[in-house]
């Protein structure tokens, strides 16, 4: 495998020194597999069977052909891991693309971040030193067959900067493609960052998004995770409060169906004292889908008056469908506020047979109780449009006909 | 001449409307004959047969265990019961055979016991649904947002119900009293031929309980039939039915007039289990 991936470094003449160590990493590490606790119920073995080149073909895309957000932002197009001026906006102060940000191999957690770094084609930089009034909306297209979308991202926010940022990932139908993503996210003191991303990639691909996160004092961090697609994917976010007063939202939703596999695994460093952590997660799963939720929180020595809080939900809709979920804390201060749980259900009878008695038929009833239990984590997003536009997608893929549109504004 | 012409006008206005009152009483809402139900393989019903003509208002009343949860449940189409003998004839139709959501289609509406939250589901959304689920089955047109304002202000004001209740989920941390008294609002929009109410006294105060029996005697009208399940004969001073029954022992061992609610209220279900 590392041969495979060597042979397109050689072809391609890349020189620099960090590509040259992460390939050598990755040759090391290797592709994950369920030996590894943190890999326990998620396989990503296929990606030890097929190689996942970088695009070699530039290929065009129609935006339109996609349902967008229509967001007052400023947005920036990367097809098949290349970054594309002609159907982006134009680069405000502080924000550059360049062919890599992330450059440290000495501690690469696993092979596939390796890879990441040995491969990345493009990288989009974002150094605010002060506010930017619209929102930047990163749009990552999966177009092409069998190739890879190798890309980083760097969010870097000085003292008392406000920023909204977008990771949307999506995709051409029927495409296997391996979209394999990190960001880097630098807050400086009192800092705040609205952080969505958005995982709306099609039935055939794979996907990895690792991101982690450094807060300093009283900085705010939003983080909003929807996972409506993808065949395979799985998400690593990684918090560290390092700054007193420092606080983190962690917010996710995600449905699966059909033969889905979608991964959360989200570790939260309390690292100084009073700071505090909310994460919300919920999920809902349908026929053989399988989902996997691990929150962990690691209140550290010294870290005294923290609060840190977690939940996850989760909603059976089929009996094949199955969800691995294992909130972790990890307390070593003794003056903390710490709680937790998971919660697996099904749709309630009793509210079942309510709705119906009142007419609805079985399946729409189903469809209002299974969207309202999504609607508590949509009502979360602080962006109108982009919680409006989940909504859409959310009540695409649930079963049942079509809801009136009062749903939106009376929920 | 002129004068006997009078005369067999005011005869035929006579005769027309006893004829409509004839009618009304002959239309039969609800025919229930010898009805046996069993749960978990416990003969619970053991043989009911009950009239209830259009516009009438029954009350069946007995002490706890006697089957009278299970009778209003098996009507509404509750799963977990099973019948074992019997029929029940909705307007000339097999009410067994329907499914939950049809029976509402069709006109039969269960007020619960015990109405269930459903936090995330607005209380208007849900309901504007519903009737419109509804219309849909009877081939009306759907109501749309704006008519269906209309026609909830007008309801409301008749049951005495806070507007900003509809704001908020099904039922959502409602009180015992706003929640039955959602459950004679959400009667009163879907408009139903039968109405089921189940214990809706239960848990109320008085002021609560005037407050939903005036509600409840509002939306009486001759060609919708109720029928109350209750414990105690207090529901009876507010809504004056027009038979009562009294279930024990998974049969109906007396029926007749309001009086008959009184008597028992004097004499205690001991009595009708000695006679």
């Amino acid at each position: 495998m590392k041969e495979q991936y060597q042979q397109y470094f050689d072809q391609h003449g890349q020189q620099d020194m960090w590509r040259k160590e992460a390939l050598v990493s990755f040759g090391s590490l290797g592709i994950p597999d369920t030996s590894q606790e943190d890999w326990r119920y998620t396989d990503f073995r296929v990606l030890k069977r097929h190689v996942f080149p970088v695009a070699m073909q530039k290929k065009s895309i129609d935006l339109n052909q996609f349902c967008l957000p229509s967001c007052d932002a400023t947005r920036l197009v990367f097809v098949d891991g290349f970054f594309k001026p002609e159907l982006s906006d134009d680069l405000p102060v502080g924000l550059q693309v360049v062919p890599s940000v992330f450059q440290d191999t000495d501690h690469l957690r696993d092979g596939i971040e390796a890879l990441n770094v040995a491969l990345c084609t493009a990288a989009l930089d974002v150094v605010l030193s002060a506010s930017v009034e619209k929102a930047i909306h990163c749009l990552f297209i999966s177009a092409s067959p069998d190739v890879g979308n190798y890309t980083q991202s760097r969010l870097v926010l000085a003292e008392g900067v406000h920023a909204e940022v977008v990771d949307m990932h999506i995709g051409m139908p029927n495409v296997r493609s391996f979209v394999n993503h990190q960001s880097h996210v630098k807050l400086g003191r009192n800092a705040v960052l609205q952080h969505y991303s958005l995982q709306y990639l099609q039935n055939k691909a794979l996907y990895r998004h690792l991101m982690t996160v450094t807060q300093q004092e009283k900085s705010q961090f939003f983080s909003h995770a929807i996972g409506l697609g993808a065949a395979m994917a799985r998400t690593d976010i990684v918090v560290e409060l390092q700054g007193e007063e420092a606080s983190c939202t962690l917010n996710g939703l995600y449905l699966t169906q059909s033969r889905q596999h979608m991964d959360y695994h989200t570790t939260v460093h309390h690292r100084v004292p009073n700071c505090e952590s909310h994460e919300y997660y919920k999920g809902i799963l349908m026929d053989r889908s399988r989902a996997v939720f691990n929150g962990k929180v690691v209140v550290h020595p010294y870290a005294q008056k923290t609060e840190a809080h977690q939940q996850n939900r989760n909603l059976l809709l089929s009996k094949k469908s199955e969800i691995d979920t294992k909130p972790e804390l990890e307390i070593y201060a003794d003056d903390v506020s710490c709680s937790h749980g998971a919660t697996v259900g099904q749709i309630d009878d009793n509210q079942l047979f309510y709705l119906r008695s009142r007419g609805l038929s079985e399946e729409q009833a189903k469809k209002i109780l299974t969207f309202s239990f999504a609607a508590e984590l949509l009502n979360h997003m602080t962006d109108p449009v982009l919680q409006e536009h989940a909504r859409q997608r959310l009540l695409q893929i649930l079963p049942g006909d079509e809801l009136s549109s009062e749903l939106q504004e009376m929920s | 001449m002129k004068l006997g012409s009078y005369w067999l006008l005011v005869l035929k206005v006579r005769l027309d409307d006893g004829f409509k009152l004839y009618q009304k009483v002959q239309v039969l809402m609800l025919e229930i004959k010898n009805l046996h139900v069993e749960v978990d393989g416990k003969k619970i019903l053991k043989g009911i047969d009950m009239h209830v003509r259009a516009g009438e208002v029954h009350a069946i009343m007995g002490p706890n265990g006697s089957g009278k949860s299970t009778l209003s449940h098996v009507l509404s189409g509750r799963p977990g019961y099973e019948i074992t003998q019997g029929s029940v004839v909705y307007k000339g139709k097999d009410l067994l055979a329907m499914s939950t959501e049809e029976k509402a289609c069709e006109g039969v509406f269960l007020a619960f016991q015990y109405p269930v939250e459903i936090p995330g589901v607005n209380n208007a959304y849900f309901l504007r649904e519903s009737l419109n689920a509804i219309r849909r089955h009877r081939q009306q047109p759907e109501v749309d947002a704006m008519d269906f304002m209309a026609l909830m202000k007008e309801k409301l004001e008749i049951i005495a119900i806070k507007k900003d209740l509809m704001r908020r989920g099904v039922n959502e941390g409602f009180s015992g009293g706003e929640k039955k008294r959602n459950e004679i609002f959400q009667m009163a929009m879907l408009e139903p031929y039968l109405a089921i109410l189940d214990e809706t006294d239960s848990g109320l105060d008085i002021d609560a309980l005037k407050a939903v029996a005036h509600g409840v005697n509002q939306l009486r009208q001759p060609d919708r039939s109720m029928i109350m399940v209750t414990h105690y004969q207090r529901l009876l001073d507010y809504i004056i039915p027009d038979v009562v029954h009294v279930l024990a022992d998974g049969k109906i061992q007396l029926s007749g007039d309001k009086d008959l609610a009184k008597e028992l209220e004097s004499r205690g279900y001991d009595w009708v289990s000695a006679a």
